[in-house]
């Protein structure tokens, strides 16, 4: 593969999955939060 | 949800048409310039209406408008109707890769055989619907929710094994060459930015309804904002994931057989069939592990149609328990109706393709209609009251009201524009008004207007019974 290929294929990857997963994280936060707030 | 059948036979294929690598920027850019934004405006709807397409959009731009959610609605139910058919498809792909009658076979002599038979294509459009409306009668918390749990995840596992098979054979990298590396000068071509709008509406969901629809069930603290970046970013994860295997895959293994790579993955075929149905058993039944290979893409593809189905079928059905009907009855009625508006397109493949054709254009109409309805709200008051409610885990800033002010509806036009200039002027200058040409212009403005008619006219009807109806439990 080239560089290019390679390059691109890093931060498209990276930055799509990268996102997705950080989202995730960030749903489980907000459900724990929410979960306490029902059992208050 | 988001999650279906455009993820793994559509994206490749519009990926290969155009230009490879530099189609992954506008495909990206649509998903936050559209399909983000307008996923937000459905879910904020459902969650503040608690209501189906046709008393939301009643409830929030007043009952003279009940009739742009009942086009919502038609649009999503005419595309349930014919993608119960390719849902069948997938699920006698599945029973013929378990029983080892694609690895070997004439794939094309395998397609043709199918669909001469009518009685085969007919029992397995009912069989997906059933099995959709199955899961959609147990209602969304002990069905769908249930059952999604289960088939998103394992979908992503399954695309993943096959993306690991497809990377370890031999000549693989050339595949990815493709997919990632951009040739720039394809991104001066306006269609490549089109394209890269209608792939990203179709696959994330963003103007069917259908998020909407699963709002109206979503807990007072449910984030709409966040669950919608999810939504977006989960389906393109999934798509990048079918290409980092579904490229590699076609280019170590079309040369073998004395094929270009690349017409391989262009090839529409009768209704889009070619890549998945026509290509990929071929392919796959020539390379180590090919039966399992072909056993997990017929498996990952039926679960991603299913998802996508049970979505549909519960908006027919949530938009039926606004008008007062039990919930499965409204199933019933929905599964019913929905197999025998779907015979047509299971028996001559030229229905199917012209619904395909008219619905899925429509559905740029319906994404039009919502970004109207938070327009008509008021949109800072929507992101202010609705996206960023107390709980929310992110907050939405003023770029949100720009898109939805003047981006969103300045898209619409350009592309409906450009789709009108070039049926009357480039495509079809003597026969674009014709409605019984499948893929016409007339065809699509002839049905749109006739669904649009009616509902106008029922406009007090609707209003009557999924508004001030009693909605049943």
């Amino acid at each position: 593969m080239s560089a290019l290929g390679i390059a691109m294929m890093v931060i498209i990857l990276g930055g799509v999955w990268g996102t997705f997963v950080w989202l995730l994280v960030l749903v489980a936060r907000h459900e724990g939060g929410s979960a306490e707030d029902n059992a208050q | 949800m988001a999650i279906g059948t455009g993820n793994i036979w559509r994206f490749p294929r519009i990926v290969a048409r155009n230009g490879g690598g530099a189609f992954l920027v506008p495909w990206m850019a649509a998903l936050l310039l559209w399909s983000i934004p307008l996923l937000m405006v459905e879910s904020a709807i459902g969650k503040a209406t608690r209501r189906g397409t046709v008393g939301s959009f009643a409830t929030i731009m007043g009952s003279h408008f009940a009739w742009m959610g009942g086009f919502v609605a038609l649009c999503t139910v005419a595309i349930m109707c014919y993608y119960s058919v390719v849902a069948g498809w997938c699920l006698r792909y599945l029973a013929a890769a378990f029983a080892n009658r694609l690895a070997g076979a004439d794939s094309r002599l395998v397609w043709e055989a199918f669909v001469a038979n009518p009685m085969q294509q007919s029992f397995f459009h009912l069989a997906a619907m059933a099995i959709a409306a199955g899961i959609v009668c147990g209602g969304v918390a002990k069905g769908i929710e249930r059952v999604n749990k289960v088939l998103i995840p394992g979908l992503f596992v399954l695309l993943a094994i096959a993306a690991v098979r497809a990377l370890t054979l031999p000549g693989a990298a050339a595949g990815l060459e493709f997919f990632f590396r951009p040739n720039w000068g394809t991104l001066a071509d306006y269609r490549v930015w089109l394209e890269g709008l209608t792939q990203s509406a179709w696959s994330t969901g963003a103007g069917w309804g259908l998020f909407l629809t699963y709002a109206v069930y979503s807990r007072t603290r449910e984030d709409v904002a966040l669950n919608s970046l999810v939504v977006g970013f989960g389906n393109n994860s999934a798509s990048l994931l079918v290409g980092v295997g579904l490229f590699p895959a076609v280019f170590a293994l079309a040369p073998g057989l004395g094929l270009e790579p690349l017409s391989v993955l262009r090839e529409s075929g009768p209704a889009s069939t070619g890549l998945a149905f026509l290509w990929v058993p071929r392919l796959f039944s020539v390379c180590p592990g090919g039966r399992f290979l072909l056993v997990v893409f017929f498996l990952a593809l039926s679960t991603a149609a299913i998802t996508s189905l049970i979505s549909m079928v519960e908006l027919a059905t949530c938009n039926l328990v606004d008008a007062g009907m039990a919930r499965p009855r409204a199933v019933m009625l929905t599964a019913a109706l929905g197999f025998l508006a779907g015979l047509p397109s299971a028996l001559h493949l030229s229905f199917l393709e012209n619904q395909d054709w008219v619905w899925g254009l429509g559905l740029l109409v319906s994404g039009l209609f919502f970004a109207i309805a938070a327009r008509r709200f008021g949109v800072r008051n929507f992101r202010e009251q609705l996206l960023n409610a107390p709980g929310s885990g992110i907050r939405i800033g003023r770029w949100w009201d720009f898109l939805l002010r003047f981006f969103i509806p300045a898209e619409f036009l350009l592309l409906i524009g450009w789709w009108f200039y070039q049926s009357i002027v480039v495509f079809e200058p003597h026969s674009w008004w014709n409605p019984l040409r499948a893929f016409s212009l007339g065809t699509c403005v002839a049905q749109w207007a006739l669904g649009m008619g009616v509902l106008i006219l029922l406009n007090g009807v609707l209003v009557r019974r999924f508004l001030a109806g009693g909605r049943a439990k």
